[in-house]
């Protein structure tokens, strides 16, 4: 549905804020694009939707090159997260706006916006004016304002941004039967990484300007594509270690199967999701590490261990109620070995910092 | 399409070109250049008159002493509508607006009228009445300008002094009185400007000893036929305006810091006898100040000798035997609302197109808009001795006439026009723009969808405000306006120097009638809530 090729683009004469960015999006399916702060996000959307033209790259919509279309013939949806309805039109008169300006008799209008309003359940709020709608309504709103003019790809830019978090997880989950009712693509801007798990069928992670990874869910967060991904979501420690035939030295003594990893640097991951305390259904054939405890926490529905391994690096373990031993007291940790990543150590530390920090006129 | 929007800045500038540029041309040639001893000489002569220098001492603290009075009121009804929630609160909000937009000889009628009526030996004419109507026209300035930022202040830091033992004075006074200063500040220096360059209203409330800058302008030029005297104070005046300007925009650049709440969280509802009875204090000092003397103008233009009648009004269409105005007064309302409705529709032609053009950023728009704003710091006075200096002969002058009064109040409504459109222009999210767009709306269409309908609740705003500036416009108008077609603020101010009851009587019918039309029309405006009327 959606194709983007090589897409650069950048503000003014500054620096290119995406460089060189490539993703698909198929029919039907949701594509969340995570990244930090001024990573490109928006910028990668504004250039999909046509609100701004990319420096170089195409983008394809539809198998056809759409680069040079403008925005209103491009047929995407949009959905800002300040809504963006027209103050002086009541509900039915935004819905409706999209498909009288598609040129749609009156009556199929009505019919169109009742339709829509009653796929997301707003039917009874039609005659409104917008002000008098709470943030979720507005929000909703503007989301069957989008899906009213039946457009080949919907773009969401942190729609629920500012909503509390149970209001927001209840609207992401409509969200995903509405998309896929509607056949369209979709592409989910946020930063956060709960609304990504939430609704994506892949998982778009740019950082700094450059898409580092597009999976699903699991391959992210247990195979991360670099080191920088594998900080930006959170997903174990990051051990340095020395590869030598098959096996990864770490903290000085400790050895790691790792039969595909060539020789020299890397850093090893350890997902906090597949590491196990001794003790916990131990199986032979694990990889072992000594670890320390120092730290845990209650955090409401489970506990929060924190274990240094080597090297002082830290791991955050989660688990249903506290150890009973005292912080400061050794722990083994055990791991499959095939849950262990290499990662390239990178030569240059955190390449994508200086980025990350770079001003971004769209967030 | 960008080049396009600046074209329309050009309309503004060349209107402001001929009828702001050129004539102050002529009055600061006239005035600063001497026929005989040489540059400056007119401005010297002005200088070392003790009569005039008198005016321009009596302009000074008479604008002072209004500025303190209007501030001692303003100050605790902008304290009263901002902190606490009542029944009637937002009528109360709307009705302080109206005062400011009264034209300013009705204002004077209604001091007449009240001082009049009271008994035993209070002052009727002089200082007191002209500072007591200086301060029913301008509380509204401090209730908007310090009440609108004030409504917005988060309460916390003052609640918080409380909660470390302060009394409500002492917690006033550290956590709120330093946030608002830069606001009083600058209401009391926009007063100050109101008051220094009050004309209508000293006028009809001077009486013979007190005259200001602006009364002698007036009387120069048109009782001794002294053009160069009245050039020469219209300059001294112009140097006084620039000086308060210059105060007023340090004033401007500083301050904006400040974290804003919604107004509705920082409101809370009345809880003890204090809070009523600071509700009571405030309502009954707009009683006292701005009520009386509506009330007073109101049943007096009733009063016919001994009983009431509609006699005064009644008498409004019959041709007056005096020479003062050539036309029944009824003609000259016809004529005022002829001429008012031309002037809004210039006015919102002008100020629509730089807006619009101001909006678009180009360097020339973004001249518009700040040369649209001199009109605003000039006295009408002065801009009407322009007018008569500059087409005393060609085609606006005799018969064209007719045409240059709309032009003369254009000139004053446009800058309110520009000031109400042009936030509401620049606050349109881009994001209203781009979604629309997204739904398959084309540029131009967009604009339709979006700009146009938002700009144009804006514009019927501005356009409210701009008749009602126009209708009771007089300081220029004076100057330009024809006895064969006065309009009626010219015609009240005649009548009320005239004696008899019969005279008081028809310029306090004519009055109420006027002050009737703008009320009206500012309130219906005000209910469309765009933006904030009056506030600077």
């Amino acid at each position: 549905m959606l194709r983007v090729e090589g897409l650069a683009a950048g503000y003014g004469t500054g620096p290119d804020v995406l460089a060189g960015v490539d993703l698909d999006v198929a029919a039907g399916e949701v594509v969340a694009l995570l990244g930090p702060s001024g990573s490109g996000k928006s910028t990668l959307l504004r250039c999909v939707a046509g609100l701004q033209a990319p420096r170089r790259g195409r983008v394809v919509l539809g198998g056809a090159d759409a680069t040079d279309v403008p925005v209103e013939r491009r047929g995407v949806g949009l959905v800002f997260q300040d809504h963006a309805l027209l103050p002086h039109r009541d509900v039915a008169g935004n819905v409706g706006l999209g498909p009288r300006l598609h040129g749609l008799a009156p009556a199929e209008v009505a019919a169109r916006v009742a339709a829509v309003l009653a796929d997301v359940g707003l039917a009874h709020l039609a005659d409104r004016p917008v002000d008098a709608l709470s943030g979720g309504e507005q929000q909703r709103v503007a989301l069957a304002r989008a899906l009213a003019v039946r457009p080949r790809l919907l773009l969401l830019d942190e729609p629920y941004g500012s909503l509390d978090r149970p209001l927001r997880e209840r609207l992401l989950a409509e969200l995903v039967p509405l998309v896929r009712a509607s056949g369209a693509g979709a592409v989910l801007v946020t930063h956060d990484q709960d609304d990504a798990l939430a609704v994506a069928d892949r998982v778009a992670v740019l950082l700094g300007g450059r898409l580092r990874q597009l999976a699903a869910p699991e391959v992210c967060w247990t195979r991360p594509a670099d080191a920088d991904v594998a900080r930006f979501l959170g997903v174990g420690a990051l051990l340095p270690a020395e590869v030598r035939a098959g096996a990864a030295t770490v903290g000085g003594d400790v050895r790691l199967p790792l039969p595909a990893a060539p020789d020299g640097p890397a850093l090893v991951l350890l997902p906090a999701a597949r590491v196990r305390l001794a003790g916990e259904a131990d199986r032979a054939g694990d990889a072992v590490l000594p670890a320390v405890l120092v730290g845990s926490r209650f955090a409401g529905d489970h506990h929060v261990l924190t274990v240094a391994v080597a090297d002082g690096v830290e791991l955050r373990l989660r688990r249903p109620r506290p150890l009973d031993v005292a912080v400061g007291a050794p722990l083994g940790l055990r791991i499959d070995a095939a849950d262990l990543v290499a990662l390239p150590a990178p030569d240059a530390p955190m390449e994508d910092a200086s980025a990350r920090d770079a001003p971004a006129p769209t967030q | 399409m960008r080049r396009g929007r600046t074209a329309l800045a050009v309309g503004p500038l060349l209107f402001l070109a001929v009828l702001f540029v050129w004539p102050l041309g002529r009055v600061l040639a006239l005035g600063l250049v001497g026929a005989e001893g040489g540059p400056l000489t007119p401005v010297a002569a002005v200088l070392t008159d003790p009569a005039l220098r008198a005016a321009a001492w009596f302009t000074l603290w008479q604008a002072a002493l209004s500025t303190l009075l209007t501030l001692a009121v303003g100050i605790p009804v902008a304290a009263v509508l901002s902190r606490l929630e009542f029944r009637g609160r937002r009528g109360v909000e709307a009705a302080v607006l109206v005062p400011f937009v009264l034209p300013t000889v009705v204002v004077g009628a209604a001091f007449v009228a009240l001082l009049g009526a009271l008994p035993g030996d209070v002052p009727r004419r002089g200082l007191v009445p002209i500072i007591l109507a200086h301060a029913f026209f301008n509380v509204s300035v401090v209730v908007r300008t310090v009440g609108g930022l004030w409504q917005h202040l988060d309460p916390a830091p003052a609640l918080a002094a409380r909660g470390l033992g302060a009394t409500p004075l002492r917690a006033f006074a550290v956590a709120t009185l330093p946030r608002l200063r830069t606001a009083i500040a600058a209401a009391a220096v926009v007063v100050f400007l109101f008051t220094f360059t009050s004309f209508g209203v000293v006028l009809v409330l001077g009486g013979s000893g007190a005259a200001t800058i602006e009364v002698e302008i007036h009387r120069a030029a048109t009782r001794f036929l002294d053009l160069r005297t009245a050039a020469a104070l219209s300059v001294v005046q112009l140097a006084a305006v620039a000086a308060t300007l210059a105060v007023y925009g340090r004033l401007r650049r500083r301050g904006g810091t400040e974290r804003l709440r919604r107004a509705a969280a920082a409101r809370r509802p009345l809880r003890s006898t204090a809070d009523r009875a600071a509700v009571a204090g405030a309502l009954g000092l707009l009683a006292v100040l701005q009520g009386a003397p509506l009330a007073a103008l109101v049943l007096r233009s009733l009063r016919v000798g001994d009983g009431w009648s509609l006699a005064h009004y009644r008498r409004l269409d019959a041709p007056t035997r005096e020479a003062v105005l050539a036309v029944a007064p009824l003609e000259a309302l016809a004529n005022s609302v002829a001429i008012a409705t031309a002037a809004t529709a210039i006015a919102l032609v002008l100020g629509l197109s730089a807006a619009v053009a101001a909006a678009g950023g180009a360097r020339l728009a973004r001249l518009a808009d700040g040369a649209l704003m001199l009109p605003l710091g000039t006295s009408a006075v002065t801009l009407g001795l322009g007018l008569l200096l500059t087409f005393r002969s060609g085609p606006l002058a005799g018969r064209g006439s007719v045409l240059l009064v709309p032009l003369a109040q254009a000139l004053i409504a446009t800058p309110f026009v520009v000031r109400t459109v042009l936030p509401v222009l620049r606050g349109i999210d881009d994001r209203l723009r781009e979604a629309v767009a997204t739904l398959g709306a084309t540029p131009r269409r967009v604009r339709r969808e979006v700009d146009l309908p938002i700009v144009s609740r804006a514009g019927l705003v501005a356009a409210g405000f701009a008749f009602a500036i126009a209708v009771g416009e007089f300081g220029a108008t004076v100057f330009v306006a024809r006895a064969s077609n006065p309009t009626v603020p010219v015609a009240i101010e005649r009548a009320l120097g005239l004696p008899g009851a019969v005279n008081l009587g028809r310029a306090l019918a004519l009055s109420v009638l006027l002050a009737a039309l703008t009320g009206l029309v500012v309130l219906l405006v005000d209910r469309v809530r765009v933006g904030a009327v009056g506030r600077f």
